[in-house]
């Protein structure tokens, strides 16, 4: 440079980016931030003829403040803007740090030399978009959390509320019933007046119990999408779902197949959501733990199906060898929000929801186990019986139906548990479904029960054994059969002997299915 | 490309770990998996980094105060855009963390080439760029950045 | 089916802490004609008391009595019964409170007969009559 540059180089321990240039956009001097910010060394500014071949901003706008400084003889600013830096011959493609988001400041030193720097905002702006982003996601989730949050409050007040009116309500009820009685066989004068009040009484007390037990109803929606699936093929469909990520971590996913079904009644898609969970969690935990320790240990997650007799349940068992987790912890992992990842990769709400929903399918959720070798989770779920006659009480306390009966269906194939499940309630009837005969039969000292059918080609005990013992337990309840035509023999030698009162025949439609059960209640009522 | 996330690879080696940072290191940067192996030796190696920003370095700044009492940090491969950030903030740096190799930029004035080297800390004097010989004409290279600025991590002997 | 007058009545323990729930299933058996001792209690202590001075053919009950005392008091009535060499007695479990737990629960205490408040008179004396083993008296009654 020719001039006497000496005075600018205090510059150069300036952070911000400074050039002179003169009115024909020639480079004077620059600083060293210059250099760095502008990604030029030295040479290419020397190069350089114009500061056009350094920084790519329109002529036009640097013309501009040019003229206006020097015009008014003060700083002129320039908006923000995207200013691209030059890129050399060699090197084509604008990398995206080769653009740099800034505003322009002109300082006139005289009337031939300017100073040019430069505010460079790139960081502030691409934090400010990824706060915005992330606050809106933050909003979001809060929407959805304050909307499932109100629901579930709504739900458990809906239920409380229900409850607190049930009191007064039977009361009221029962009262009322009372004095209709009363009333009947006494003489009153206003007779039409009373009867009429009383009538009004009783048919706005209905009305109140019908939306209380539509209240009820809310807080346990779930139970109307149950249906009867074998657990062993709600699992397989969850290990699919999580087929890719294991395979990509190197983690081993095993179930141990029980050689029985495990048929149960059970929202299907929510039972898959839960154990999806479980098993993600357990991907989760042996990943953190690969990249952490020096020593490889061989990651493995292992599914275990099993009947617990002495609690009569079924469980669902999901085993990691993962680190574990810390005891501090333990009693929160199935709070809300509770995690212990980022914002971004997870909400917390997994184990939490997950609780809910096998909570809704009257069971229980439960880390069982937790040591430096690994965790296990049980999901605990009553037997189908059981669920099944829960789900048959609550029906048949919201029904003020008498004719509405329990039948309880023996049968291994879920399939046709459904297909009856679906008819019976269609006709107003109750079903109570079990896939083991010996199981049915010990429910049938705790479950009360009007109507039983029974498939006769079942693997452990077929229907001529099952009837011979209800017909131990029961001389009065009576008894289908439900069978294909081939096992047609038995049915005639067994009707007189355990006094079975009719038979469906497989394939069977609905029409079958409700005229054979019509005919055997009406039967036994004859008695 | 710029929202490439950073790719943090851990190694451990008797007393010593290696950390590779690959891509990029800005306000998304997440070194817990660092901290949490407390280790009394890091050896950084910048090579595979991409682009840093000032977020990164302040980011890298709280890296350094949580785990510099305990552990000797040593930065290895330093690309031009982390020895700029260095050069800028304070912090970087402290008795128990220094760099050991950075790369330094050169032109060939004849043959219009560009090169990065390798050098070391230790080889630096004065803040004087090494004399380096271009590969295909073998003329002298120019240092392509200033070097007084360049080199102001290098505390003067 | 025809119904047969009984010459001896039965007796019944009703155990609600809600006095007017015990007045109305009192008068509810009584107006069935099948229940000639109803006797009433509002709390578990009442209720042993009653328990410990007669014996009841029928026990309704609560089941969230104070302090979920409701199943507590099934358990003791079956083990007195087993223990005092009574006839097993028969228990009807009433509710406005019913949670799946519950129900589970009450089918091991071997409770087949759970009502939801609120019940109607024919429903509760179809179950009465269920326990007994006796066919119900209600000429509208349709089972």
């Amino acid at each position: 440079m020719q001039e006497d540059t000496q005075p600018f180089q205090l510059l150069d321990a300036l952070f911000e980016p400074i050039v002179i240039i003169d009115d024909k956009f020639k480079i004077i001097y620059y600083n060293h931030f210059f250099s760095t910010f502008t990604k030029a060394s030295p040479r290419i500014i020397r190069n350089a003829q114009t500061i056009f071949k350094i920084i790519n901003v329109e002529e036009k706008i640097l013309q501009t403040l040019l003229a206006t400084a020097s015009a008014n003889n003060q700083v002129a600013l320039s908006q923000e803007m995207e200013i691209k830096l030059a890129s050399d011959a060699s090197e084509e493609n604008l990398a995206p740090d080769r653009q740099v988001h800034a505003s322009m400041k002109v300082i006139p030193l005289s009337t031939t030399r300017y100073i040019l720097c430069f505010n460079v905002l790139s960081v502030e702006k691409g934090l400010h978009r990824k706060y915005r982003e992330k606050l809106e996601e933050l909003k979001r989730a809060h929407g959805q959390i304050i909307q499932a949050d109100k629901l579930a409050t709504l739900g458990e007040l809906s239920a409380s509320i229900a409850h607190e009116i049930n009191n007064p309500l039977a009361i009221a009820m029962g009262h009322g019933e009372i004095l209709e009685r009363v009333l009947e066989n006494e003489t009153i004068q206003e007779r039409e007046l009373v009867d009429n009040a009383y009538k009004n009484i009783s048919e706005a007390l209905q009305r109140i119990k019908t939306i209380v037990m539509n209240m009820k109803s809310f807080a346990h929606k779930s139970e109307e999408k149950k249906q009867y699936h074998d657990l062993i093929s709600i699992i397989d469909k969850s290990m699919m779902l999580v087929d890719t990520p294991f395979r990509a971590a190197g983690i081993d996913l095993k179930f141990e197949r029980p050689v029985d079904k495990f048929i149960t009644l059970v929202n299907r898609i929510e039972m898959e959501q839960v154990i999806v969970n479980l098993l993600k969690n357990a991907l989760d935990a042996l990943r953190e733990q690969s990249t952490i320790s020096a020593a490889h240990i061989h990651g493995i997650v292992e599914i275990k199906l099993k009947k617990n007799k002495q609690d009569e349940c079924l469980e669902i068992l999901v085993i990691d060898n993962g680190p574990g987790i810390p005891e501090k912890i333990q009693g929160e992992i199935f709070s809300p929000f509770f995690t212990t990842k980022e914002i971004s990769e997870g909400t917390g709400l997994g184990l939490s929801v997950s609780s809910k929903i096998v909570e809704g399918h009257h069971g229980k959720l439960q880390l069982t186990k937790s040591s430096n070798e690994g965790s296990i989770f049980t999901v605990q779920l009553p037997l189908i019986e059981v669920s099944s006659y829960v789900a048959s009480v609550n029906a048949l306390n919201a029904s003020n139906d008498a004719s509405r009966k329990k039948i309880l269906v023996v049968d291994d194939e879920e399939k046709i548990l459904n297909i009856l499940s679906t008819f019976l309630e269609e006709v107003g009837h109750t079903m109570i479904g079990s896939t083991d005969p010996s199981e049915a039969l010990e429910m049938m000292d705790k479950l009360e029960m009007d109507l039983i059918i029974t498939d006769y080609n079942m693997p452990r005990m077929n229907g001529h054994d099952f009837a011979k013992n209800v017909r131990k337990k029961s001389n009065s309840i009576p008894l289908i059969y439900l069978t294909s035509s081939q096992f047609l023999n038995h049915f005639q030698e067994d009707r007189q002997k355990y006094n079975i009162a009719g038979l469906i025949l497989k394939p069977f439609s609905k029409e079958d299915v409700t005229t054979i059960i019509d005919g055997v209640f009406k039967e036994a009522k004859k008695k | 490309m710029s929202s490439e996330k950073l790719v943090i690879n851990t190694q451990v080696v008797g007393n010593v770990c290696k950390v590779d940072f690959i891509g990029n290191i800005n306000e998304d940067a997440d070194f817990e998996k660092i901290i949490a192996l407390k280790m009394p030796e890091y050896h950084f190696n910048f090579d595979q980094v991409a682009m840093i920003n000032s977020c990164g370095i302040r980011e890298w700044i709280s890296l350094i105060t949580k785990i510099g009492t305990q552990a000797t940090i040593k930065y290895f491969n330093c690309r031009q855009i982390v020895v700029e950030q260095i050069n800028v903030v304070h912090g970087f740096i402290t008795d128990k963390s220094q760099i050991q190799t950075f790369y330094t930029p050169y032109y060939c004035d004849k043959c219009n080439l560009e090169k990065q080297v390798l050098v070391e800390v230790k080889s630096i004097n004065n803040r004087k760029a090494p004399a380096i010989k271009c590969d295909k004409c073998s003329s002298k290279m120019e240092f392509d950045a200033i070097e007084e600025h360049y080199f102001s991590f290098i505390p003067k002997k | 089916m025809k119904f047969l007058r009984l010459e001896n009545k039965f007796s019944a323990l009703v155990v609600d802490d809600e006095q007017q729930i015990c007045d109305m299933v009192k008068i509810f058996l009584t107006f069935s004609g099948l229940f000639e001792n109803v006797v009433t209690a509002n709390d578990v202590i009442v209720a042993k008391q009653k328990l410990s001075n007669q014996k009841f053919d029928l026990i309704i009950i609560d089941n969230i009595l104070p302090k979920r005392g409701g199943l507590d008091l099934v358990d003791y009535i079956n083990n007195y019964s087993r223990n005092a060499n009574y006839q097993k007695t028969r228990i009807i479990l009433i509710s406005g409170v019913l949670k799946a737990e519950d129900v589970i629960s009450a089918t091991r205490y071997g409770i087949k007969h759970i009502l939801v408040k609120p019940f109607t008179n024919q429903k509760l004396i179809a179950a009465a009559c269920d326990i007994l083993g006796i066919s119900t008296p209600n000429k509208d009654s349709e089972l």
